[in-house]
């Protein structure tokens, strides 16, 4: 069996590598504060997303579905006409 | 003096072909459009005329090389000329223009630039704009008008500062075949140009060109294993997972400059102890943990112990598969800009566990419980390629990088330390790499899901949020929070689809 290494030794990496994720941490906080501010974007507290943006099927759409469906058919071939473009 | 120059291959290209693409290019705008047209005839330069003059323009910005058939989009030149000036080659997503029973479009969206991925197979596609200057240098405009896209493409970006990917529609091909090309004649010349030595061995069934790199040194591989010395069912056998994984490592792997340090907990029974001292020998070290769980801290601890220029973190439930997957693993280290290397895992029963992760944005394993079989869009899971992470179940990093970096985030106890991981290696300036070529078990259960701490998630999106969001090698227009590549076609309906006599139903 491998004889392990001097505690000390190993105390001092994990001591060494913590330092380095905390600045590598505060230098990723730092970039994406930049990234956001400018794209203009908040800068909050981060959580993920939780559904998709299924716009299709939001209630405003209801409405102008409506109207569309009940529009003259001239009207409505122009408007499907200006909207396949 | 024009911005552009269209260039097309009309060898073999229909006349009708050659029009539809003309055609395009006329409805791009009032400008005259310069078109080369290698080996065009007598008859195909009759498709100049209005708005098209046929020939060479070197005073052009940009070469668009654009297939016969294929229709130009007018975003690409638009992003083109609004792009900044370090930005030399530049390639988008293509609509292909076929019908499919559904009725929905199909596209092939791109990631990032992934130059792994481009040496595996021609991601990019046929469409691709650069620079003159990078033109002339990666070998002037008649020998890539005349080269097959996977080569020109190679050569382009070897020359090119800065390759960007427009997640945009630059292209609407005819072409129904959605599966890249592979030319193993231009991956062996490009590996022989930038001085990678490594063998290009096609895989024409995908097609995919396999990249074998040389391994030219053998270094110690550290193996770390962090167990309490749990015992489960496999394959109807109930055995200590940490034995198994140790025993087949060392049975199988044709690799052996290897040692072995388990971290076990204090709860692991004496009798795992002495079978895995039995069979590790003289290459194994087994270190107490006492402390409260986390990932992380065991995983570093073992490294700290560890003497090897290269660290193989491994979980106890997981078993090498193919013999050569340390060597294959090692040596994509060859090329020096790589940090992390992840192999294909699979569950139990032969499905996929993970071929590496995507971040959408939750980080998610991909194409998770698909059968072993599975290609994947445009072959994704079939080429060794650039990943935004890999899990840490099993993933080689090179000692150098994970000093570098500080090792796995003990602030992340439980999940996602390999994420933060591979990010920070990633901003370290290093590649993560996942490659299907070498492959392990993962006999994780299958519904297992991964427990959402919303403090670990506001920690991990404090530092990565905006990478999480926009996932570089994702692409925006593919459906989220799936396990597979796929565009979205419930947020990308048209409005003439929205306001059709039935909306489309959301489970479609």
């Amino acid at each position: 069996m491998i004889s392990p290494r001097d505690d000390h030794e190993v105390q001092r990496l994990l001591a060494q590598w913590k330092q380095i994720d905390d600045e590598a941490g505060r230098a990723a906080t730092a970039r994406r504060h930049h990234v956001l501010q400018t794209s203009g974007r908040p800068v909050d507290e981060y959580a993920f997303r939780e559904k998709p943006n299924d716009w299709v099927h939001r209630d405003w759409m209801r409405p102008i579905r409506f109207v569309y469906r009940n529009i003259p058919q001239g009207v409505r071939l122009q408007v499907k006409k200006h909207l396949a473009k | 003096m024009s911005s552009f120059l269209f260039v097309t291959n009309a060898a073999d290209a229909s006349p009708e072909a050659l029009a539809a693409t003309a055609k395009s290019l006329r409805r791009l705008g009032f400008t005259r459009r310069p078109w080369y047209l290698a080996n065009g005839s007598a008859t195909v330069r009759q498709l100049a005329g209005r708005r098209i003059s046929i020939g060479d323009d070197e005073s052009a910005e940009w070469v668009v090389f654009v297939a016969a058939g294929d229709v130009v989009e007018r975003d690409s030149l638009h992003i083109a000329t609004t792009i900044g000036a370090g930005v030399d080659v530049l390639y988008g997503d293509t609509r292909h223009a076929i019908k499919r029973g559904d009725r929905l479009p199909t596209f092939q969206r791109r990631p990032s630039f992934s130059p792994e991925r481009l040496r595996s197979h021609d991601y990019i596609g046929e469409f691709i704009m650069a620079r003159r200057s990078v033109v002339n240098a990666a070998g002037g405009l008649e020998l890539l008008a005349n080269a097959g896209s996977h080569d020109r493409n190679l050569r382009l970006t070897e020359k090119a500062q800065h390759v960007f990917r427009s997640p945009v529609i630059f292209n609407v091909t005819p072409n129904p075949n959605l599966l890249p090309v592979a030319d193993q004649l231009a991956v062996t010349a490009h590996l022989q140009r930038i001085g990678i030595a490594a063998t290009a061995i096609l895989d024409p069934a995908t097609p995919a060109v396999r990249v074998e790199r040389t391994l030219k040194q053998q270094p110690k591989v550290s193996v770390i294993i962090p167990t309490r010395g749990s015992s489960a069912e496999v394959r109807g056998v109930t055995f200590p997972l940490v034995v198994n994984a140790v025993r087949t490592l060392i049975e199988r792997s044709t690799y052996q400059n290897l040692e072995i340090i388990v971290v076990a907990d204090t709860p692991t029974p004496p009798e795992v102890r002495a079978e895995l001292a039995q069979i590790g020998g003289d290459r194994l070290l087994i270190v107490d943990y006492d402390k409260a769980f986390n990932f992380a801290a065991k995983n570093n601890i073992g490294v700290a112990h560890s003497t090897g220029e290269f660290i193989l973190l491994l979980n106890d439930d997981a078993e090498i598969i193919s013999p050569d997957a340390l060597a294959t693993m090692l040596a994509i280290f060859e090329d020096g800009k790589v940090g992390i290397v992840g192999p294909m895992l699979y569950f139990e029963d032969g499905t996929i566990q993970s071929a590496g992760h995507v971040f959408t944005p939750d980080p998610t394993d991909m194409y998770r419980s698909q059968p072993a079989d599975t290609r994947g869009a445009h072959n994704y899971v079939r080429v060794q390629r650039e990943a935004s992470s890999v899990i840490a179940a099993c993933l080689l990093t090179s000692r150098a990088v994970f000093d570098a970096v500080g090792g796995l985030s003990t602030q992340f106890p439980g999940n996602w330390n390999d994420i933060d991981f591979a990010l920070k290696v990633q901003q370290a300036g290093y590649a993560v790499i996942f490659t299907p070529h070498a492959k392990f078990f993962h006999f994780e259960s299958k519904t297992r899901v991964a427990l959402r701490i919303e403090t670990e998630v506001a920690k991990l999106g404090g530092r990565w949020g905006d990478i999480l969001d926009d996932d570089p090698f994702f692409n925006p227009h593919l459906q989220r929070f799936i396990n597979v590549w796929r565009s979205d076609f419930h947020t990308e309906r048209s409005y003439e689809d929205a306001l059709g006599p039935t909306a489309p139903i959301s489970s479609k």
